[in-house]
C-alpha cells in the first residue's frame, strides 16, 4: 500500500510538471506538420513519415524519463519532504519502487498518447492502419523505464544536473555500443575494464530501436518484445536494488 | 519498567566541504526514555538536538553509539509503526490539501480506507485545522504546517513520539495548545522524546530533562532538581518603615512599592517572619526560590552558550 501511495504521489506531481505537456504536444505537433516538410513534397511516403514520428516519439519519451526521474529523490531531500515518508514503515526500496512506478504510469501514458497521435495521423494522411506503431512505442517505453531506473539510480549520490549529463552520456553510449565497439577495445588494464563495464554492465539501448522494421510494415515478433521486456526489467531491477542500497547508506 | 527509547553513546560529526573538514554535533549523549513518560532535550541552537534526533530516527548513523527503540533497531519497519516522528520546521508536499496529504500519510502504513477517513477527521480536528481539510498545504502558515506535522505524526496513533521543537512557529496561544496537546497525549500513555531551546516549554510537561550545549549533555534529571537552588526562600513583607532593617541579615534585600522582598536561608525564616511581625510588618508571601530555566542555563553554561 504505501509504495501505491508513493506511486500516486509522483503521478499527481507529475500531471503539474510543464515539462511533460511541452514535450509531448511538441512531438504531436511535429507528427501533424510532418508531411508539409520540404523533403515530403516529393510524394508523401508512409515509410518516411512513420521513420521520423517514431523516432520523434523515442527521443521524446527518453528525456521525459531523464526528467521525471532526476529530482524525485533530491527534491524530497531538499524540500525536506523525505522525512515525514522514511520515518514511517517505508523501506528505502519501497520508497524507490513506489517512485519508479509511479514515473512508469507517466511515461505509459505519454507513450500511448504519441502511438494513438502517429497511428491517427498514419491514417489520416495515407490512409492505413499501422498496428505497429504501438509495438515501436512499446519497446521505447521499456528503454525509458530502463533509463529512468538509472537515473533514479545517480539520483542517490548525485544533483539533478550532473544526472542529467550522466543520462545523456548513458544514453548515447548505450546507443553507440554495438559489439564492433567492444571489439574495438583491444588492450590491458584500464581499457579491459572498461570494455568488461561495456560489454556485460552497460544496457544495448539500440537493441530497443525497431522503428526501421515497424516504419517499413514488419511485423516484431512477440517473443523478441518479451526478451526485450526481459533485458529491461533486469537492468531495471539491479539498477534499483543500487540505488536502494546506496539511499539506505545516505544521510539526509 | 520498559524503554521506550535508549540512546547509548552517541557521537557524531558532520564532515563540511570538499575539504572533509570535521564538524562536531553530539558528543557521547546517552538518554533513557522510559515507556510513558516525556522527555525533555534542552539546548540553545546548534546545541545538536536535532542531530541527536535524527540519530535517533535514522536518518543519520552515528559515528559511534548505538539507538533502540523498544529494544530494537530503529529502522526495523515493525519499530517504525510504533512511533511518530515530527521533524524540525516541518514541510509537505505543497500542492495537497491537509485532509489528502494526511490521507496519503495514513496509507503508508497500510490503515484502511474506513479507518483512515475517521481518524484523518478526528486528527484534524485535535490539532484545529477542521476548517482547512480542503486548503493546499502551501497556503499554510507556519504555526498552520507545525500543528498538520502533529496530526501527520499520530496518523499511526504511535506509542513513541519524537517531536523536534513542536513549539517553534507557533504563537504564544498556539504555544500553550501544543503544551496541552503533548500533555494529554502523554496522559493518554504516549511516550515522548522532545527538544525545544523555549525553556518554559519543557518546564510543565518533562519528566527528565537533559541540558545539551555544544553537543554535550551538561546536565540531567528532574526539572525540580535542576531548579533547586538548594534551599533559598523568599520572603515578602509590607508596611515596613524605611528604614527598617531586619535583625539577621538576608542574602538579598529589594524594595518596590512599599514592598520588600528578602531572600534568606530556610533556618533563617521563621526569626525572619517574627522579626517583621514585631516591627508592624506584614507577611504577603513566603516561597521557596527555584531557579528559572533561564537563570538554570546561564548557570550551566555562563557565558558561553553556543551561538545562533
Ligand atoms: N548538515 C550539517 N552539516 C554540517 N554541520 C551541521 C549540519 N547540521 C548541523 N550541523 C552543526 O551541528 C551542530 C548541531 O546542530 P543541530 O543538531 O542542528 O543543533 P540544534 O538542533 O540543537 O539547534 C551545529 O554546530 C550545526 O552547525
Ligand atoms: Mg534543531
Amino acid at each position: 500500500m504505501a509504495v501505491k501511495a508513493i506511486a500516486g504521489n509522483v503521478i499527481r506531481e507529475a500531471i503539474r510538471q510543464k515539462i511533460i505537456y511541452v514535450t509531448v504536444l511538441f512531438a504531436l505537433l511535429l507528427f501533424a506538420i510532418e508531411p508539409i516538410l520540404p523533403s515530403f513534397k516529393v510524394g508523401l511516403k508512409i515509410q518516411l513519415f512513420q521513420d521520423i514520428a517514431l523516432g520523434v516519439a523515442y527521443i521524446a519519451i527518453a528525456i521525459l524519463a531523464i526528467a521525471l526521474s532526476v529530482n524525485q529523490v533530491p527534491g524530497e531531500i531538499e524540500k525536506r519532504t523525505i522525512y515525514n515518508v522514511l520515518s514511517k514503515p517505508v523501506r528505502r526500496g519501497d520508497f524507490l519502487v513506489g517512485k519508479y512506478l509511479g514515473i512508469l504510469a507517466v511515461l505509459t501514458a505519454c507513450a500511448a498518447l504519441m502511438g494513438i497521435a502517429i497511428f491517427g495521423f498514419s491514417f489520416a494522411y495515407f490512409g492505413r492502419l499501422s498496428y505497429g506503431v504501438f509495438q515501436g512505442m512499446l519497446t521505447a517505453t521499456f528503454e525509458a523505464a530502463l533509463i529512468s531506473a538509472f537515473a533514479l539510480l545517480i539520483s542517490t549520490f548525485a544533483s539533478p544536473t550532473v544526472n542529467v549529463f550522466t543520462c545523456l552520456l548513458f544514453y548515447f553510449v548505450g546507443h553507440v555500443k554495438n559489439d564492433a565497439l567492444v571489439a574495438a577495445l583491444q588492450g590491458d588494464g584500464a581499457i579491459r575494464l572498461v570494455r568488461i563495464v561495456l560489454k556485460y554492465f552497460l544496457p544495448s539501448l539500440e537493441n530497443f530501436n525497431v522503428n526501421e522494421a515497424v516504419a517499413r510494415g514488419l511485423v516484431v515478433k512477440p517473443l523478441f518484445l518479451l526478451e526485450l521486456l526481459l533485458y529491461a526489467i533486469a537492468f531495471s531491477a539491479t539498477f534499483l536494488v543500487v540505488a536502494s542500497v546506496t539511499l539506505r547508506r545516505k544521510e539526509i | 519498567m520498559d524503554i521506550a527509547l535508549e540512546l547509548e553513546h552517541l557521537s557524531k560529526s558532520y564532515k563540511v566541504g570538499w575539504r572533509k573538514t570535521e564538524r562536531t554535533a553530539v558528543v557521547d549523549v546517552s538518554l533513557t526514555v522510559p515507556a510513558g513518560t516525556v522527555f525533555g532535550l534542552l539546548g540553545p541552537n546548534g546545541a545538536g538536538k536535532t542531530t541527536t534526533i535524527k540519530m535517533a530516527v535514522g536518518f543519520l548513523h552515528p559515528d559511534s553509539g548505538s539507538v533502540h527503540i523498544f529494544g530494537q533497531e530503529t529502522l526495523d519497519p515493525k519499530v517504525r509503526a510504533r512511533i511518530g516522528f515530527l521533524p524540525e520546521s516541518p514541510y509537505f508536499y505543497p500542492h495537497l490539501t491537509a485532509g489528502k496529504a494526511l490521507d496519503f500519510y495514513a496509507r503508508l502504513f497500510g490503515i484502511e480506507r474506513a479507518v483512515r477517513r475517521e481518524r484523518v477527521k478526528r486528527l484534524l480536528e485535535m490539532v484545529g485545522l477542521s476548517d482547512a481539510v480542503k486548503l493546499p498545504l502551501n497556503k499554510f502558515s507556519k504555526g498552520m504546517l507545525q500543528r498538520f506535522g502533529i496530526a501527520q505524526a499520530l496518523v499511526n496513533d504511535p506509542e513513541l513520539l519524537i517531536v523536534d521543537e513542536p513549539a517553534s512557529g507557533l504563537d504564544p496561544i498556539g504555544q500553550v495548545e501544543m503544551r496541552k496537546l503533548l500533555n494529554s497525549l502523554n496522559e493518554e500513555g504516549k511516550s515522548i522524546l522532545l527538544s525545544s531551546h523555549y525553556l518554559s516549554e519543557v518546564e510543565n510537561i518533562c519528566h527528565e530533562v537533559a541540558v545539551l550545549n555544544k553537543g554535550k549533555v551538561i546536565a540531567r534529571g528532574k526539572i525540580e532538581d535542576l531548579l533547586d537552588t538548594g534551599g533559598a526562600y523568599s520572603v515578602m513583607a509590607s508596611g515596613l518603615p524605611k528604614s527598617w532593617r531586619p535583625v539577621e541579615p538576608p542574602a538579598r534585600q529589594e524594595r518596590l512599592n512599599g514592598t520588600v522582598r528578602l531572600t534568606v536561608e530556610k533556618k533563617y525564616v521563621g526569626s525572619l517572619i517574627a522579626n517583621v511581625q514585631s516591627s508592624g510588618g506584614l507577611i504577603e508571601d513566603v516561597r521557596k526560590v527555584t531557579k528559572t530555566l533561564e537563570e538554570l542555563f546561564v548557570d550551566l553554561v555562563g557565558g558561553d552558550a553556543s551561538g545562533g
